[in-house]
């Protein structure tokens, strides 16, 4: 993975800034909580340092656990069960519609560590309610696609998309979504987002490993114009080529593995156009706090945690 | 033509982009909020003391124009005021429109909101800057003016909080020290061992906020000195000063006010609830900081270490001046190091030899000797001004302090300094090699 080293924090300035990293002086942003004596900071519009002081030197909110109950549970594949639950409040929907956000999941009588990372797929607001779509593949999801009634659900977090800005700037654009097995889970919300900028989508779905599109049903009630693909018309490109000529592509989204995030890439590369890039978060998430270090990738000199680092694909 | 690329449009960038442009240089100023002058949008304070002199061998030496629009734009002159002699006092709400006006004139590239975050390095040299927003500006010589003090962080760690003083960072963003991202450490100034930076030394007043009699006496002698009632006598806010000019007793004994069109008052911060106990300022506001309660600016943050023809020591073609080139406060101060740093980011890319000013002129000194000062294990302790204290003391002790403006012109004269920065070096350089 090659990323642009220009990182923001995805939590600052949001009601979970300051955080943990704040009071163990590992803040992403601020110098001077990173335990240096002076300021030079990665100003993000607003001084971390001095929300910190005013908080009393310690931490904002943190996310707390709900009970998240199971309204709908429904098994397309052997491995692909796609759940809806209601969130019990002080939880609200809305607050996990953002494109890229993600929850951990758990039953109730598991302990800590078989908590899920799982991308949310849709949020209602009416209901209360959010969809999620989980592929079964080890023992954390074979046993939470056990539960019939109810969930622990941690969240919510907000780094699932690298490249985000490209999603929230985009206004009257030509925009294609690429959807990969599971991965295709996040291009919902996606959508949505880019519906709001009044934008023209069209997605490609290839059901992968799952074998079944969970998300497909959802593009289209947005009107995105939904296409299939097999992973061989990635390999060799001159599908996507094609359709970025033919539909004039000015943004892409990658919602998939690592993999096909960097056939996309190539494929943008040799259009030769601008093309702005975003694609899912694929790095380990265990905490979503930047406490464990399984999201850490060292990149030159500098190990960055990519639970908090929002940043993009470089082209 | 060399292209000078000034960072900082306060007054010592202005200084320097003056003398590069009379140089002969392309000049861009990147500022980083909407207005020139920098924390000289609240000063106002010229030619007391020692500054005379400077400004006169400024004038002298060809790059006069900034202390002639100050003095142009003066609602007082002549004015003395506790331990303060001869100062002119510029008006704060039309100077800036001015100068702003002139370096247009003078085709110097004025880039506002243009905040400068890191460099972009080729070795030791700078290629080019990076704003904010991305965009690289390049140049073949930098001049660094951001001065010392904020951001926002310093003045909560070192200070009493952001007080929302006119650098306005939450609004523009936080000044970032180029000389850092060039790989140079900065020096920061101490007030105890573990205590960074000092506090800016006087706030401001809304003028119309005031009562009658101490407005229309303030219009008319530009000072009021109102003795304090004794409940009221904060000495300690003396020693957290940068001004130490303005670090005697009778800052802390008396309310000194000024008319800099807002009415000044000596003092970093005060209470609006002790204010307005005394006759006069019961329906008193603050103009600068808004929150000039509380606190005010954090400043010597982030200072270069220089030679003393102000280059940046370790980095080829960086220059800097004002409060980032040492421990030196004021107006005057910022414009004669601006002038100097704008003069010789010319002479480097033209590969002349740098122009040392001499310690016979109070300007030329006073860079030299701050920087001996600072290099001793003290110095990071010390402020200096031409306006008093201990660099005044010197210049009245060594004979530098001259108030008769003939003495100081036949002086640099005799100096081979007569109206130096006026020449064009692109131009004459230019003939000289080729023999003309």
């Amino acid at each position: 993975m090659v990323f642009n080293f220009n990182y923001r924090c995805i939590d600052a300035l949001s009601p979970y800034c300051p955080c943990y990293l704040a009071e163990t002086q590992s803040c992403l942003v601020c110098s001077v909580l990173q335990g240096k004596d002076t300021c030079d900071c990665n100003w993000q519009g607003f001084c971390v340092y001095q929300e910190y002081i005013w908080n009393g030197k310690k931490k904002e909110n943190f996310r707390k656990t709900v009970e998240a109950k199971i309204a709908e549970k429904k098994a397309f594949s052997d491995n692909l069960v796609v759940f809806k639950v209601i969130l019990t409040l002080p939880a609200l929907s809305r607050d996990f519609s953002q494109p890229g956000t993600y929850v951990f999941l758990k039953s109730f009588d598991t302990p800590p560590y078989f908590e899920v990372p799982i991308c949310v797929m849709d949020a209602n607001e009416d209901e209360n309610s959010l969809n999620f779509a989980v592929q079964i593949i080890g023992p954390k999801t074979k046993n939470l696609v056990r539960e019939n009634k109810a969930f622990l659900l941690r969240g919510p977090y907000y780094n699932g998309v690298l490249g985000l800005k490209h999603i929230k700037g985009a206004k009257n654009k030509r925009c294609l979504l690429i959807g990969g097995g599971i991965g295709q889970a996040s291009l919902v919300l996606v959508a949505k987002a880019l519906v709001r900028g009044k934008n023209e989508i069209t997605a490609l779905l290839d059901a992968g490993a799952i074998k079944y599109n969970p998300a497909e049903d959802y593009l289209k009630n947005l009107g995105v114009e939904v296409q299939y693909f097999a992973k061989q018309d990635l390999v060799f490109g001159e599908m996507l080529l094609n359709l970025i000529e033919e539909k004039n592509i000015e943004m892409i989204y990658s919602g998939g593995s690592d993999v096909q995030h960097d056939f996309v890439k190539s494929a943008v590369i040799r259009s030769g156009r601008k093309i702005d890039f975003a694609a899912s978060n694929n790095v380990q998430m265990c905490c979503g706090e930047g406490i464990c270090g399984s999201c850490v990738v060292t990149l030159g000199s500098e190990k960055i945690k990519f639970c908090k680092a929002q940043t993009e694909y470089m082209i | 033509m060399p292209k000078v690329i000034v960072v900082g449009g306060g007054w010592a960038g202005c200084g320097a982009a003056l003398a590069a442009r009379k140089a002969g240089a392309e000049v861009v100023i990147l500022e980083k909020t909407d207005m020139l002058l920098g924390c000289g949008l609240v000063g106002g304070i010229m030619r007391n003391n020692g500054r005379y002199t400077a400004a006169e061998e400024a004038i002298a030496l060809g790059a006069g124009e900034l202390f002639e629009i100050a003095d142009e734009t003066a609602r007082h002159r002549n004015v003395d005021f506790p331990g303060h002699s001869h100062a002119t006092l510029y008006d704060v709400l039309k100077i800036e429109p001015r100068v702003r006006k002139f370096l247009e004139k003078m085709g110097v590239e004025l880039r506002f909101q243009s905040r400068a975050v890191d460099v972009k390095m080729e070795g030791k040299r700078i290629k080019s800057i990076v704003l904010a927003d991305g965009e690289t500006i390049e140049g073949d010589v930098y001049v660094e003016t951001t001065g010392s003090s904020g951001p926002m962080g310093n003045c909560v760690k070192y200070g009493n909080g952001c007080c929302m003083c006119i650098q306005r960072c939450p609004a523009f963003g936080p000044r970032v020290s180029i000389s850092k991202k060039a790989g140079v450490e900065d020096l920061v100034a101490k007030r105890s061992p573990d205590l960074y930076g000092a506090m800016s030394g006087s706030c401001k007043l809304n003028k119309d906020s005031l009562g009658e009699d101490i407005k229309k006496e303030l219009e008319k002698k530009g000072v009021v000195v109102i003795k304090l009632p004794d409940v009221f006598i904060h000495k300690e806010k003396l020693s957290i000063k940068v001004c130490q000019q303005y670090a005697l007793d009778e800052y802390a004994e008396n309310i000194v006010l000024l008319d800099t069109g807002h009415a000044k008052l000596m003092a970093p911060f005060f209470s609006l609830d002790e204010l307005r106990k005394i006759k006069g300022f019961e329906n008193v506001r603050f103009e600068d900081p808004y929150a000039g309660s509380k606190g005010n600016s954090i400043r010597y943050m982030s200072m270069a270490p220089r030679d003393d023809y102000l280059q940046v020591e370790g980095v080829e073609n960086l220059f800097c001046a004002g409060e980032k080139s040492g421990p030196i406060v004021g107006h005057t101060e910022a414009i004669c190091t601006g002038i100097l740093a704008g003069h010789n980011a010319v002479r480097k890319v033209l590969k002349m030899e740098l122009l040392k000013l001499p310690r016979e002129l109070a300007i030329g000194d006073m860079i030299a000797y701050v920087n001996e000062e600072l290099k001793k294990p003290e110095g990071l302790y010390k402020r200096f001004t031409f306006a008093g204290s201990t660099y005044f003391e010197r210049m009245k002790k060594f004979g530098l302090y001259l108030t008769e403006k003939e003495a100081i012109r036949k002086k640099v004269k005799n100096l081979q300094l007569y109206n130096v920065f006026n020449e064009n070096l692109v131009t004459n350089e230019g003939k000289r090699q080729h023999g003309v």
